[in-house]
């Protein structure tokens, strides 16, 4: 119902509906206001008419008598016998026919009165009145200026004009002449208006009824019309007269409504029919205007429904010039523009933006092809060697030019045109060989394409790959399996230094254990399942045991012992680094207190990761934990690695001063494998260096080892610190760090790794070097 | 001047033998508000039977500017009476009641003298011509009568005393029958003033409505 065609119709069938409603209302109201006016008018016209008769008889009469009086021969015979007073009288009455002549004597005696009787409005013939004789019955008439009154002589009603008769100013008498309210008045009356005409006479409060043009004519009908209530489906008016004799004269006139507002009637119906057409068409005209005007617009709802669904091949036609065949070719115009973006996007979400090869996403399709298609196949796992180096030493600029020269390269293999690149320096090949020598060939082309060093600015790359394959059918039935095992297979080339390898089940269990590793190494303090050994540091000077480095052991519920290597690192890069130094140093700081209490004296050293020295409130923890344990900070000393301290020099530098600040012993820990220089090291707060023991481990062996101890020795002495050498493995190497100036030694030959009661023990009861005793 | 004192002596020999025992009735009419009204006619009638002298008098009934000049005539009944039309015009006199009715027309500058009036009473007169002409004539069986003065006066010498009806008459008098009459018992002279109890009204213009002037041209 909400459609705009509706919305459209709607609002023109209600302007319509208004417009015609207003119409027929002003139509209505004005056709009912002429009725009114009209039957107004003619009840009005109709009153007028009738006073104006009414008094135009009085003003005749009134004239007339006058007129008589003034007559000579009237005068002269006035005082005379009756008989020629009569016959003077009858001809005076016949000149304006009369239906009443009278004379009254100055002492109001009639002296004479005439009457013309009527049948059936026919006069019959003049005769005397019965008041002949008599004195008048109203005195004060004559004596007043009036001359026109309503007299009733038996039930004829009379309008009657008195003139006196004078000689000079004496008045001898008066002559009067009157006209009847008779039945010829109201037809005559109803001739000229055309409405019923009934004459009433009001006697002791009651109507009653003198004469009328309608034969049906009742008092009950004619008194409601003078109450000015009009019947029901008339029309009426009414005049109350002359009061004379303390009655009233009611002149009551009316008619048929239906007769007088016929023809308006008839006009009004002949209109509804008109306006009934007229607004049948124009709803015909609206609704054929909403849908012309919507039609287009529906055609491009629907077109932008395909657009939404991703449909772009359908442009719209509209042959309209309106806004909204501009509307349409915007759509258009939109419609290709949508289409060349989204191909742009889907070229770009398939393609990796450096080679512009198809990436991991064609890959997958593709391999879901040849699956679902049982196509054997093999993935061949592509990895550039020592592209790292590269960017290390010539920019990532350089490398992305190396990556995208194999990309190029691989390209060429005619055989595997399948060739995705999965980003950085990793390639993908499918190849349908899975024979062996197959496989063979498909390597050797790859080989082929790439041994030809590659010179860019100048420098001559070498572009080397090692390669992980995996088969299918073969070694599974999976698109992520194979990936993964092909990936596992190109690890393992680095192990097995190797630049092609075919994966083999035994790889996977490396990566098993390290992704359930990850698991449960969340569980692995709150379980108990972390545990401290120590090793011993001697003092090569002394041979006394003067301090131990605490060294962190997983007991693995399934794994056994697990070496800090292979979780340590996944503790940092899980986030879960620094809940395991906290954890332990508290139990370092726990087990000095023990031994304390064997009165053991021993120096305490603890490994802490680039991770910690980055966390804000390590320091803080430290500090506050040594001072909830008690121990003195110069029992303690941090391991920190030297590739720790080269992230970020400042910070590690400002931190660790404030370490030594407190009196906690610092030491670089695996010196000689990063990237310190001697600038760096120079600036670092630290008390010792710590020899990495890839150096000390064939010190016997390789001289060149025994020079860059030696002289490292000599460099930390020259700048105040002590050495400690790990990794003496054998005697000879103890005696030459011993001759050589090594403050401390660590190592297999010294004592492994121990929980703390097991090198409790061995510390009481070796016999081959003291320890410490705690001075009380 | 001999002439003169005869005629004064003539006149006092009339008036002596009758004054030895005559009585003189003075009369004054005044208006409601008290003023005096003149041109009432003032009659005195004997009541048993005395005396009533003929006076043997001619009186005038006189058209003059298309009015009856004077308003009112009175005369004793007997005498005759004298139609003068002093007009250019000729005046169609006419009176409409009684026994004594007449109607005769007088051409200009002429008149007409009547004598048969047989009934007292006043005549009503009118103009047959001219209808706003009004006038009166009272015939009176009595000689003693006459018009208020100016100063609403008047002295009637009555020969034989006794009861007298006094009566004062006018037309625009609005009392009954146009009268006020009072018994009067005359042995010495006497002065009666008469005041109306109501206002009298207005005397007849004797004018036409509509004041043509077309007969001037003739």
């Amino acid at each position: 119902m909400k459609s705009l065609q509706n919305r459209i119709f709607i609002l023109f069938v209600m302007l319509l509906l208004l417009v015609q409603a207003i119409a027929l209302w002003t139509l209505y109201s004005g056709n009912k206001l002429q009725e009114t006016q009209a039957i107004n008018t003619r009840l009005t016209t109709a009153k007028t008419i009738f006073s104006e008769i009414f008094q135009r008889r009085l003003d005749y009469l009134a004239a007339f008598s006058e007129t008589v009086a003034k007559d000579f021969g009237i005068k002269q015979v006035f005082d005379d016998d009756t008989r020629s007073l009569l016959v003077a009288l009858n001809n005076h009455r016949k000149r304006i026919n009369a239906d009443l002549a009278m004379a009254i004597s100055a002492n109001n005696k009639i002296t004479a009165q005439l009457m013309v009787e009527y049948h059936n409005n026919k006069q019959v013939k003049v005769m005397q009145g019965p008041e002949r004789g008599e004195l008048f019955r109203y005195p004060a008439w004559l004596a007043s200026q009036q001359q026109a009154y309503l007299y009733q002589i038996n039930d004829n009603l009379y309008q009657v004009s008195f003139s006196p008769l004078t000689v000079g100013t004496k008045t001898i008498g008066w002559l009067a002449f009157g006209f009847q309210i008779d039945q010829r008045l109201a037809l005559e009356f109803r001739n000229i208006t055309g409405l019923e005409t009934d004459f009433l006479l009001k006697k002791n409060q009651h109507w009653q009824l003198v004469v009328s043009s309608n034969k049906q004519a009742s008092v009950p009908f004619a008194t409601q019309i003078i109450n000015g209530k009009t019947p029901t489906h008339y029309i009426a008016t009414s005049q109350l007269m002359t009061e004379f004799e303390l009655h009233q004269l009611g002149v009551v006139m009316y008619g048929l409504r239906a007769n007088f507002v016929e023809l308006l009637r008839s006009k009004w119906l002949n209109f509804l029919l008109l306006a009934t057409i007229t607004l049948l068409v124009s709803l015909a005209s609206a609704y054929w205007i909403a849908a012309s005007i919507t039609k287009p617009i529906k055609r491009l709802v629907n077109q932008a429904k395909n657009i939404a669904s991703g449909n772009y091949d359908q442009p719209v036609q509209l042959n309209d010039r309106s806004e909204l065949g501009q509307l349409a070719h915007e759509f258009n115009t939109m419609q290709q523009a949508v289409l060349s973006r989204e191909q742009a996007i889907m070229h770009r979400a398939n393609h990796d933006p450096l080679t512009d090869l198809p990436n991991r996403n064609v890959l997958k399709l593709s391999i879901k092809q040849l699956l679902t298609n049982q196509q054997p196949f093999t993935l061949l796992h592509l990895n550039i060697s020592r592209l790292k180096d590269v960017n290390d030493t010539l920019g990532h600029d350089v490398g992305d030019q190396v990556i995208k020269e194999v990309g190029h390269r691989l390209t060429q293999c005619q055989s595997l045109p399948m060739l995705y690149h999965l980003g950085t320096d990793e390639f993908i090949l499918i190849s349908t060989q899975t024979s062996s020598d197959g496989i063979s060939q498909s390597i050797n082309g790859i080989q082929q394409q790439l041994e030809q060093n590659f010179d860019y600015q100048g420098l001559s790359f070498q572009l080397q790959v090692r390669i992980g394959v995996a088969c299918y059918p073969r070694h599974s039935q999976s698109a992520e399996a194979l990936l993964q095992m092909a990936d596992t297979a190109l690890h393992h080339t680095r192990k097995s230094r190797q630049s092609v390898q075919m994966y083999h089940s035994d790889f996977d269990i490396n990566s098993i254990e390290r992704l359930s590793l990850i698991n449960d190494l969340k569980q692995a303090i709150p379980a108990g399942q972390l545990e401290l050994h120590y090793q011993p540091k001697l003092n090569l000077t002394s041979q006394v045991i003067t301090h131990v480095e605490a060294l962190v052991r997983w007991r693995h519920p399934q794994l056994g012992m697990i070496a800090p290597d292979d979780f340590i690192h996944i503790a940092e890069q899980t986030g879960q680094i620094n809940a395991l130094t906290q954890w332990v140093i508290i139990t370092a700081l726990q087990q000095y207190h023990r031994w304390q209490e064997q009165q053991i004296e021993l120096n305490i050293a603890i490994n802490i990761t680039a991770e910690n020295l980055k966390a804000d409130d390590f320091y803080d923890f430290v500090c506050k934990t040594l001072t909830e344990y008690k121990v003195p900070p110069n029992h303690i000393t941090l391991e920190v690695t030297e590739s720790a301290v080269v992230e970020d020099p400042e910070q590690a530098v400002a931190l660790l001063s404030r370490f030594t600040a407190q009196g906690i012993h610092i030491s670089i820990d695996d010196y000689g494998t990063g990237y310190s220089s001697l600038a760096q090291l120079k600036q670092l707060p630290v008390h010792e260096l710590k020899i990495d023991k890839s150096f000390v481990q064939r010190l016997q062996q390789d001289e060149d080892d025994q020079i860059i101890v030696r002289s490292t020795i000599e460099l930390a002495h020259n700048m105040g610190l002590y050495v400690v050498a790990e990794g003496i493995e054998d005697e000879y190497s103890l005696h030459w760090l011993t001759q050589h100036g090594c403050e401390l030694g660590q190592g297999y030959f010294i004592s492994k790794p121990k929980p703390p009661e097991e090198l409790t023990i061995w510390l009481l009861e070796s016999k081959q070097y003291a320890v410490h005793k705690v001075t009380t | 001047m001999k002439y003169c004192i005869y005629w004064v002596l003539a006149a006092l020999t009339v008036i002596t033998p009758i004054s030895s025992f005559a009585v003189n009735v003075s009369v004054t009419t005044l208006s409601v508000k008290g003023k005096p009204l003149t041109g009432l006619v003032v009659y005195v009638e004997p009541l048993e039977h005395q005396a009533m002298p003929v006076n043997h008098k001619t009186v005038v009934v006189g058209q003059h500017f298309k009015a009856f000049a004077p308003y009112i005539s009175v005369t004793q009944l007997g005498n005759p009476v004298e139609f003068i039309n002093q007009d250019d015009i000729t005046h169609h006199i006419y009176s409409a009641v009684g026994k004594d009715r007449f109607s005769f027309k007088i051409k200009a500058g002429q008149q007409r003298i009547k004598t048969n009036f047989s009934e007292p009473g006043e005549v009503a007169m009118g103009c047959n011509i001219h209808d706003w002409m009004s006038g009166y004539l009272l015939l009176l069986k009595t000689p003693y009568y006459a018009k208020t003065d100016s100063n609403g006066k008047v002295v009637l010498t009555i020969i034989q005393p006794g009861k007298y009806q006094l009566t004062v008459w006018h037309p625009q008098m609005q009392e009954p029958n146009n009268r006020i009459k009072q018994i009067i018992d005359l042995q010495t002279d006497k002065t009666i003033t008469i005041r109306l109890t109501s206002n009298m009204k207005p005397l007849p213009a004797q004018k036409s409505a509509d004041d043509f002037d077309f007969l001037s041209d003739y």
